[in-house]
């Protein structure tokens, strides 16, 4: 709930202030974050170069909120503040779902986990969502979105850890937030900068040291 | 060289979703967008969870870990 629940909304409403690409990216900074409270509440070691990665992961975050954009200042801030409260719960999200699938089975917890979160939101969609203007074209992206992101993107990356293993696939696929500012740039339209490209950068570079 | 292009592709198709429901936010606010995301890919999964009910694909547990770690890596 917390992971794919919150954090994908607060990424979505992070975007309607900054901009995919600019959001995507600090919001990629969860790796951060999740070392953190791995290390406060699970134990986890601390490595040194785990530092190296937070420093070019903060600097990625600075570059991208700074510079020169069409925003104004005060919808930049609520769109940061956004962006970073998706990276939290991500995080949370990422060491509670460690935890728990000590004690629970990992295939019943997946498969009951979309539902739950879906039954969680209805209430809170119907009761503070407002007017819901869904016409096809909606609609249509809505699926591909689900189908793309949650089934696909998951059992390719599965087959990816099947033949490389964990350790190369996540860092692999941490690339993401560079495809999310080309791709935005082409569908959303948004101007891609060098500036947001190379926070882009600099927040992969930074989570490659956290693996 | 297989294994990386799929860790990659999988990485292109998270932002592709991400990209997608932020498309439609013109329209439709984030808690809607996200709610129905889920809804679909919670439906898409059905025949895969059916499939390996009834048994005709094996997974093991740490194919499983890493499926589940792999939803939370976005």
């Amino acid at each position: 709930m917390i992971g794919i629940g919150m954090g994908d909304t607060y990424l979505l409403k992070s975007t309607t202030y900054i901009g995919m690409s600019r959001s995507y990216t600090i919001a990629y900074s969860y790796p951060i974050f999740t070392m953190f409270l791995a290390n406060l509440f699970l134990g986890e070691p601390f490595h040194y170069r785990y530092l190296m990665g937070s420093i070019l992961i903060f600097l990625g975050v600075a570059n991208a909120l700074t510079g020169g954009s069409s925003e104004a200042g005060s919808k930049r801030r609520v769109g940061f503040i956004y962006s970073l409260a998706a990276s939290l719960s991500w995080a949370s999200g990422t060491v509670l779902v460690t935890q728990g699938v000590k004690t629970v089975d990992i295939f019943l917890a997946n498969t009951i986990r979309y539902p739950i979160v879906f039954l969680t939101l209805l209430p809170l969609m119907v009761f503070r969502g407002g007017e819901i203007d869904l016409n096809r074209r909606d609609l249509g992206l809505l699926v591909v979105s689900g189908i793309l992101g949650m089934t696909l993107g998951g059992i390719i990356f599965l087959h990816s850890v099947r033949l490389i293993g964990a350790s190369k696939a996540a860092p692999l696929s941490s690339s993401s937030p560079f495809w999310a500012s080309i791709l935005s740039s082409i569908f959303l339209k948004e101007k891609l900068t060098l500036r947001i490209l190379a926070s882009t950068v600099l927040v992969i570079a930074g989570i490659y040291f956290l693996f | 060289m297989y294994g990386e292009v799929l860790a990659v592709v999988a990485a292109i198709l998270w932002a592709a979703s991400m990209v997608s429901a932020a498309g439609t936010l013109r329209n439709v606010n984030p808690l809607c967008a996200n709610t129905l995301k889920i809804l679909f890919g919670a439906l898409s999964m059905v025949p895969i969870a059916l499939i390996i009910c009834l048994g005709q694909v094996k997974y093991s547990t740490s194919i499983f870990v890493a499926f589940s770690l792999s939803l939370q890596l976005r």
